[in-house]
């Protein structure tokens, strides 16, 4: 099945894939052809998404690394879609009008690293208190002893 | 003289103060028996006194009044409540002899105060200024209405059958015959009774996982201690007219009639006991389409039923 | 009128930047009543629904989620691999075990270590008695936001026996910490298998049958939650409902079936799957996966094998990474572990099911009756610790 799945996006797409565990494909993907690709795994049953998940590579030298993770319901496997994208462009298009339920995902990574969701229609802030707004606090740069809450004292 | 000293002590306000505090004892008491724990247990022995610990505990606290609140009608609903269902009790004979008042129309007296109610429950949420609050209100008024006719029909057909609104007459007049004629209305009654005092499954109006406990929602302390006895004694005194009208009232063999009347209100409030800890509460609309569709159809044609019946013995 | 419930009509696709904030409401709020369903609410928890009520209905529902944020995510990058567990399982605290047998799955993976068969079969028993532990609250608490508070009561007896079983085995009753990378952390001895099997024993003899009794099949709770909340098959899917949910509109997605892990491999079980659901049918699922986790213990405890019960992890993983996904109670939980050669996490990504669950809240509760509210929020079986993490 996974075997198909990476012919099929070899031959549509022109991008490589490899296994990432015994029923994880990864698919490594520009985030122009983003939409394109999720919506064409969408359409080859890979239709209950999971999450997307965030990582800050900039310590290590890297950027930002945005991981969609979608299953397939009933050949029980997984596809990951990894988006690389460098800290000076921190921006991507959504794909929360073709899976509805990674909306809130999205928001909740913008909020976490900042990283915008371009199409979103909620980039809001949603789990952080409202004076944490752009603080970001997932990333690898967050300190937690300099990020305090304003005290009522100092206002 | 002879009257104040009932009205004061037997089977007056302290009486009755007593007797609403067992009632709440005991209510926990058997819901605490279902739910396999052991309920009010240190106060006292048996965790006797617990309530009055808890009355006395609600007696302490602040007054609190919310800013946007009605001040005049939020404070004064309480006392309105309170009095209107107090006069409720004057009218009920606990025995040959323990009562208040006796006139000719005690039944009519008692429906007509029952009826008076949803507007000053109204009133209560619609005081406060609060969004649950006048929910529970409106809540209130839609489910009491809707109950009241039931009510009525089924307590008029008692009194159609023994010919009279006097609660000493009717108790005299009652027979095993009767209990059984008057039996469909009694069941009517009882439930028409549960849904007019919002008590379980019927407690909508203060469905507390949805409009967290309705018009009483913003009350507290005192104010909150006397409404809440006064839907107590509302139901109480329900459950009592219950036990005249089809239940022969205190008559009953060997033992003083005070203590069958009591027994007998005591097996209604087990009943209620027992339906609290076992059905949820239906929804509003449900409820509508069983008092208009079910409930008051059935009453009105146990009505024509006994005054078939009435034609043929008379 | 017609124009503003269109207005107010919610979906994700529709291209509104701006939420509905109240004073923007104008000319809805002369008809609309905004409800603050939450935070100080005897139902919510510590969250926040706001509705916006046209008399008795819902016209629109807004999550307000956050109120117990821990951070989890980012605690974890300053732990070890195994002191780690302890912010893991702090996700949920009804089923514990789940989160840490997935975080330890996860973390092995990476590590390359072989976990002994002895700690498989511990794991897997823990992982049921956290399932029993928290279906048990959750039966208890649909039946209890209808008036009813019997269940719970009832619920609540059962739960403690188990909890008793946990607290022989690690010295806790709630926050055990007890699966780690690498095995289990304790032995479990003799005693706490008795435990145990009296306490499956006291539900399966006891809870169970005078449970069904009463609240199972009772007509005033069918009446009450059937066609409730009605997610078909396919629009289950499509809003990416998780766990009972999921299966209870008749998707049979079970991760111990589809990607077992642990025992659960070679032990005997059935997914349970409803066709309507509604309310009523999630409801059901509990109950029949609390019966089918009873089972699974008893086999996994006849099943246990001698031997070692933990192996040694390293205390420096090599870069890797992983994505595990466990059947948590309330769902399937995923973890996105990455490390970076170094003693502790680098990151750590968790899919809760109850989140994904709360957003498919605007959907359900669309043009429902307010009394239903309670009622849909209690059969999707959220927990705000998982919301929110």
């Amino acid at each position: 099945m996974l075997e198909e799945i990476k012919e099929k996006v070899k031959a549509e797409f022109g991008l490589e894939s490899k296994g990432y565990d015994t029923n994880i494909l990864l698919i490594e993907c520009e985030r122009e052809r983003l939409r394109d690709l999720v919506k064409f795994l969408k359409n080859n049953g890979f239709s209950y998404p999971h999450t997307v998940s965030v990582v800050d590579y900039t310590p290590k030298g890297g950027g930002f690394q945005v991981n969609y993770i979608l299953e397939n319901l009933n050949e029980k496997k997984f596809v990951m879609v990894r988006v690389n994208l460098s800290s000076e462009d921190l921006t991507v298009p959504t794909v929360s009008d073709i899976f509805p339920p990674l909306q809130p995902h999205e928001r909740e990574a913008w909020e976490m690293f900042g990283v915008e969701f371009i199409g979103n229609p909620r980039l809001e802030v949603m789990l952080l208190p409202d004076w944490a707004e752009g603080l970001f606090p997932l990333r690898k740069s967050y300190d937690f002893e300099k990020h305090r809450k304003p005290s009522k004292e100092k206002k | 003289m002879e009257a104040w000293i009932k009205a004061i002590f037997f089977p007056g306000f302290l009486f009755l103060l007593v007797v609403f505090l067992t009632i709440f004892y005991l209510e926990r008491k058997v819901l605490a028996d279902v739910h396999l724990r052991t309920g009010p247990y240190y106060v006292g022995k048996w965790g006797i006194l617990q309530t009055t610990a808890d009355v006395f505990k609600l007696l302490q606290k602040e007054f609190v009044i919310q800013r946007r609140a009605n001040k005049l009608l939020f404070s004064l609903i309480p006392f309105v409540a309170f009095l209107m269902v107090a006069i409720l009790i004057a009218f009920i004979p606990f025995s040959e002899h323990s009562y208040i008042v006796s006139t000719s129309f005690d039944l009519l007296v008692i429906l007509a105060l029952v009826t008076g109610m949803p507007p000053v429950f109204f009133y209560a949420g619609w005081a406060s200024k609060s969004k649950y609050s006048f929910i529970g209100g409106l809540r209130v008024v839609n489910q009491m209405i809707s109950g009241e006719i039931p009510l009525w029909l089924s307590a008029l057909a008692a009194a159609v059958f023994y010919g009279t609104l006097n609660h000493l007459q009717i108790v005299h007049e009652s027979s095993w015959l009767g209990f059984f004629i008057l039996l469909p209305a009694f069941l009517i009654f009882i439930t028409a009774t549960l849904i007019v005092t919002d008590r379980p499954p019927f407690d909508i109006p203060e469905a507390e996982q949805e409009v967290v406990y309705g018009f009483l929602t913003e009350f507290g302390g005192f104010n909150y201690a006397i409404l809440a006895v006064a839907k107590l004694i509302e139901l109480f005194a329900l459950f009592s007219v219950a036990v005249i009208l089809f239940l022969g009232g205190f008559k009953g063999p060997i033992l003083p009639g005070i203590v069958w009347f009591f027994v007998k209100v005591a097996v209604l409030y087990l009943f209620t006991f027992v339906v609290r800890a076992s059905t949820p509460r239906i929804r509003m609309d449900q409820l509508l389409r069983f008092c208009w569709k079910v409930l008051t159809p059935v009453a009105l044609l146990n009505l024509a039923f006994i005054i078939l019946v009435k034609m043929f013995i008379s | 009128m017609g124009n503003s419930i269109s207005l107010a009509g919610y979906t994700f696709v529709v291209e509104e930047s701006k939420e509905i904030s109240g004073e923007d409401l104008g000319l809805l709020q002369e008809k609309l009543l905004q409800l603050n369903w939450g935070v100080q609410h005897p139902a919510s928890g510590p969250m926040r629904l706001k509705l916006w009520v046209d008399g008795d209905e819902v016209v629109k529902v807004d999550p307000d989620i956050g109120y117990v944020l821990r951070l989890l995510e980012k605690l974890v990058e300053y732990r070890t691999w195994i002191n780690a567990v302890v912010n893991v399982e702090r996700a949920c605290f009804m089923d514990d075990f789940g989160t840490m047998a997935g975080y330890s799955i996860a973390a092995e993976k990476i590590a390359g270590v072989e976990v002994p068969k002895k700690a498989d079969y511990v794991r897997t028993i823990l992982c049921e008695g956290g399932r029993i532990v928290s279906h048990l609250i959750g039966l208890g608490s649909f039946v209890g936001v209808m008036g009813v508070h019997t269940p719970m009561q009832w619920a609540l007896i059962a739960r403690e026996k188990f909890l008793d079983a946990f607290e022989v085995y690690s010295g806790q009753r709630i926050a055990t910490a007890s699966i780690i990378p690498g095995g289990v952390r304790y032995e479990p001895t003799g005693k706490f298998i008795e435990k145990m099997i009296s306490a499956v024993d006291f539900l399966e003899k006891e809870f169970i049958p005078r449970y069904a009794e009463v609240f199972i099949d009772n007509p005033t709770l069918k009446l009450r939650s059937q066609g409730i909340g009605v997610v078909p098959k396919e629009k289950a899917v499509e809003l990416g409902l998780a766990g009972p949910a999921l299966r209870a509109s008749g998707v049979a997605s079970d991760v111990r079936k589809d990607y077992p892990y642990a025992a659960y491999g070679e032990l005997d079980f059935k997914v349970v799957t409803k066709e309507e659901g509604d309310a009523y049918a999630r409801y059901l699922v509990l109950w029949e996966e609390l019966i089918e986790s009873a089972k699974i213990i008893r086999q996994a405890i006849e099943g246990l094998p001698e031997g070692e019960w933990r192996t040694k992890f390293p205390i420096k993983v090599p870069p890797g990474e992983a994505y595990v996904n466990v059947e948590w109670a309330r769902g399937c939980f995923g973890f996105h572990l990455i490390s970076d050669g170094g003693t502790g996490p680098y990151r750590l990504k968790m899919r809760a099911p109850s989140f994904a669950n709360v957003w498919a809240l605007p959907e359900i509760m669309k043009n429902v009756k307010l009394a239903d509210v309670p009622v849909i929020f209690a059969s999707l079986y959220m927990c705000h610790g998982d919301i929110d993490r």
